[in-house]
């Protein structure tokens, strides 16, 4: 009998035991501080070109690992196809996403479906959403500034009888919008006259850079500005098909127009600081995502970039990132 | 600490290692391609290449320009930017400005080359002040040699794979060269106290910088003057603590398991087997080494090989033992019964002796009947005494023995002493060695009443007590002097050959060699006042016994 209660005994205390070297797997297993899961966060971007947002990536990616995040890069197949995005998004949701960080490539549209899914994960815009609710994390650049910066550097640079060829380029992005509106403020009657090549008024073209080429060859012009990567770029290409220069003023942060500045077919480019954009949006996301409120004053820099300038000190490490 | 500490040497080394080299590729490229060759010479682009080719993994460029920023030689072979002026450059302006020193800068984009697809190198130029001889005529130049920064970055990007704190690299001044959150300082993100690290010497340090306490090793490197610092915030160590606690309750408790079914283990191959081997050694120790229980089978055999030989080796102990054992017994059986037969055969002829007296006493006397029913009585008394051959009777047989004897007796003595027998119904059918009340009678006779004139009594009394039977005989004699009381039932009492000892010696003698123990005789006397024997014997029903004599 008694060795019969000593068997039961030792079968107790193993399997309590074995209870708690479960808990303590599970413990050291998920760290000492009891650590969560991973978070996914999914940063769902506009154009079909990954490396265009290597910037913003990297700046995430730097803290989704400081915060044992997982994050996901996901691009389009076009530059504004809403529905492609929405279907991203609705995709990326149905995955489990924790987070989603959007670069919207129609602000309005976007923002409405966001709204209209009532999505209960936090969800950070990082392009200027100008009809934000109360509660939308935007993390972006001021565009309007920036635009008007851009503006300033054309009545700075150029005669007051110059010929400015305004680029509009993807309008339904506020960001886009608020550049413009921005450098319309800063040239209005300090510059000779302002061409409006909006693509509304070429309908009968859909394809970009031959509504471009089409522009430089019908209107002369002095200066050209574009106000996004995709829209500078094209402008670019028309150019080098045409063989053609100008003075261009872009608004862009592509590894082209970067490039191009060096060779002088860009003048003056207003160049925005995405690494810290990402950071900020994967920040604010894995904060309210681990239900933390905390409000960022930091203002995103952007920087006016000229041939001579691009390698300076502070301005190198913004144009050209260090990428893996 | 001391763990940090040793982490940075082992990154001082490395990269001092990498320096090194890089300081090599320049002093080889100097030394042996371009110092003292005309600058015509095709041999210097050839042999740069070579150079080149075999340490391409760590290098972008090699550059050769004039004090005037010409391009002399280069590798690999690229187009030059247009519009680069190389004297602009911060590498060129140092080698310029301290033409005795190699220099390295900070980690910068190279703007030498024109690189197709947007590609840019991020680089740490090493340049020095070099000798150019163009036709005979010494010139000064530079050459650059522009190292790969991902060697540094992947170098210390291994040491910063660990979680806990980090490791970066500043130059004497404090500009960081490399750092894992280098771009998040670069946009003023986070902050790092690279300034104030710069300004400090080699060593541990403790620092506080916003409100984090942070454990700093410093280390300068060599040549170059840079400076490599790990910094571990003391709420990771915690952590890591906090980390190698749960590990260390883990390995505690996996242990803990172990050893407990070790011990289960080893408790069942080897303790269990041993346990109940000695269970079963002392299950007979403590009984069953009788005659009839001691079973050898009973020997627990099992466990490991070592514990079944041990066991079988008792178990063949026990059976000899057994064998030795019941070898003995049969042997002490076979003396007791010489014993016993051999005090029988003395009570029979003493008592022969004294009936035949008294009958022959009568006879001359010419009481006839008397003789006649005294000889009556001998013969009962003889039947009794013959009991089959039987050694153990009832106390009923045995006091109607006793009965006769008085009968006899007070023929003889003429009735000049009264007897009484008093005896417990519920003892009667218990069982006695036969013929022991007798010899008392006969000395309470002989020796206490004999000479009393009619004033002699004799009782004897049966009766149960604690579970044992007592037969007392009682006289009113003169009693027992001390000294002979003394020796009554000792040996003494045998050698003395005849006398009121012998009688008693030889009942106690058979009692004790049939029933062992504490029973035989107990003699309690007072001169004068008279003498009590009593019989200790134990209460055996003479059913049991004869069952355990069949057995």
């Amino acid at each position: 009998m008694k060795r019969s209660y000593n068997r039961k005994s030792l079968v107790i205390v193993v399997i309590l035991l074995i209870i708690l070297l479960l808990i303590g797997i599970y413990q050291f297993s998920s760290g000492t501080t009891g650590k969560k899961p991973p978070k996914h966060v999914s940063m769902i971007v506009y154009g079909d070109d990954a490396e265009r947002w290597e910037n913003m990536r990297e700046g995430a990616y730097l803290v989704c690992e400081e915060k044992n995040a997982d994050l996901i890069l996901l691009t389009m197949l076009s530059e504004n196809d809403a529905d492609e995005q929405k279907e991203i998004i609705d995709r990326e949701l149905k995955n489990g996403a924790d987070a989603l960080i959007i670069a919207p490539c129609n602000s309005r549209e976007i923002r409405e479906y966001i709204d209209s899914r009532k999505i209960r994960i936090p969800v950070v815009y990082i392009e200027t959403m100008e009809d934000r609710f109360i509660g939308d994390i935007d993390i972006a650049v001021d565009d309007y500034k920036m635009g008007y910066a851009l503006g300033k550097e054309i009545t700075d640079n150029e005669s007051d009888i110059v010929t400015v060829a305004i680029i509009s380029g993807n309008t339904e992005r506020d960001s886009v919008r608020l550049r413009e509106k921005g450098l319309r403020d800063a040239i209005e009657g300090r510059v000779g006259k302002v061409l409006n090549w909006s693509k509304d008024e070429y309908k009968a073209n859909t394809n970009t850079r031959v509504f471009i080429q089409r522009a430089i060859v019908s209107e002369a012009t002095d200066v050209i500005v574009t106000f996004d990567n995709s829209t500078t770029d094209t402008l670019l290409d028309a150019l080098d098909n045409l063989n053609m220069t100008s003075k261009v003023y872009s608004v862009s942060t592509s590894n082209k127009s970067v490039y191009n500045l060096y060779n002088k077919k860009i003048k003056v480019l207003e160049y925005s600081d995405e690494f810290s954009m990402g950071y900020l949006a994967a920040m604010n996301a894995l904060d309210r995502a681990h239900a933390i409120i905390r409000y960022s004053n930091k203002e995103i820099e952007y920087r006016t970039v000229r041939k001579e300038n691009m390698y300076d000190e502070e301005n190198q490490t913004l144009l050209f990132p260090f990428v893996d | 600490m001391n763990e940090n500490e040793q982490i940075v040497d082992q990154v001082s080394w490395n990269l001092n290692s990498y320096i090194r080299n890089m300081m090599g590729i320049s002093d080889s490229m100097y030394y042996s391609v371009i110092k003292n060759r005309n600058l015509t010479d095709e041999g210097i682009n050839k042999e740069m290449n070579l150079l080149y080719e075999a340490n391409k993994d760590n290098l972008i460029s090699i550059v050769c320009a004039t004090e005037d920023g010409a391009i002399v030689a280069a590798s690999p072979v690229s187009t030059r930017k247009p519009g680069v002026d190389l004297k602009k450059q911060e590498w060129f302006k140092k080698a310029s400005d301290e033409i005795e020193n190699i220099h390295f800068s900070t980690p910068h984009v190279q703007n030498i080359f024109d690189n197709s697809n947007y590609r840019y190198f991020w680089v740490v130029s090493l340049s020095r002040s070099v000798e150019l001889t163009y036709f005979g005529n010494v010139r000064n130049g530079v050459l650059l040699v522009d190292m790969n920064y991902r060697g540094i970055e992947q170098m210390f990007d291994k040491v910063n794979d660990g979680d806990i704190g980090y490791v970066y690299l500043c130059d004497s001044e404090g500009k960081i060269i490399y750092h894992p959150m280098q771009k998040a300082i670069y946009a003023g993100l986070i902050k790092e106290n690279n300034l104030l690290h710069a300004k400090y010497g080699d060593g541990a340090f403790s620092e506080v910088v916003e409100g984090q306490e942070r454990d700093v090793v410093i280390k300068t490197v060599g040549y170059t003057g840079w400076k490599i610092v790990s910094v571990t915030p003391v709420s990771e160590l915690a952590l890591d603590m906090g980390k190698m606690r749960n590990y260390l309750f883990m390995v505690a408790i996996i242990m803990l398991i172990l050893i407990i079914l070790g011990n289960y283990i080893i408790s069942y191959v080897v303790t269990d087997p041993i346990r109940k081997l000695e269970e079963s050694l002392a299950y007979l120790e403590e009984g069953a080494m009788g005659e009839d229980t001691m079973n050898e089978d009973q020997i627990y055999i099992g466990g490991s090989q070592e514990i079944q030989h041990l066991g079988r080796t008792i178990k063949s102990m026990i059976r000899q033992m057994k064998k030795l054992t019941d070898d003995m017994v049969k042997e002490q059986k076979a003396k007791r019964k010489s014993e016993l037969d051999a005090l029988q055969s003395q009570i029979n002829p003493h008592f022969l002796y004294n009936t035949l007296d008294s009958v022959v006493w009568m006879i001359e006397g010419e009481r006839y009947n008397d003789a006649i029913s005294m000889v009556t009585a001998l013969a009962k008394l003889f039947r009794i005494s013959l009991s089959k051959g039987n050694n153990i009777i009832t106390i009923h047989d045995e006091i109607t023995h006793a009965r006769n004897y008085l009968s006899i007796q007070m023929v003889r003595y003429k009735n000049r002493f009264t007897t009484s027998i008093d005896i417990d119904p519920a003892i009667e059918n218990c069982a006695t060695i036969k013929l022991i009340v007798q010899p008392l009678l006969e000395n309470a006779i002989y020796y206490g009443v004999e000479h009393m004139d009619g004033d002699g009594e004799i009782k004897v009394r049966g009766y149960e007590k604690d579970g044992d039977i007592y037969i007392s005989v009682s006289d009113n004699g003169m009693g027992i002097p001390k000294d002979t009381l003394a020796t009554l039932l000792t040996d003494k009492a045998r050698s003395r050959g005849k006398g009121s000892g012998i009688g008693l010696w030889n009942v106690n003698q058979r009692i004790q060699i049939y029933f062992k123990g504490n029973y035989g005789l107990v003699i309690d006397s007072e001169l004068d006042e008279g003498t009590t024997v009593t019989i200790h014997l134990p209460r055996i029903p003479i059913e049991e016994f004869r069952r355990e004599e069949d057995k």
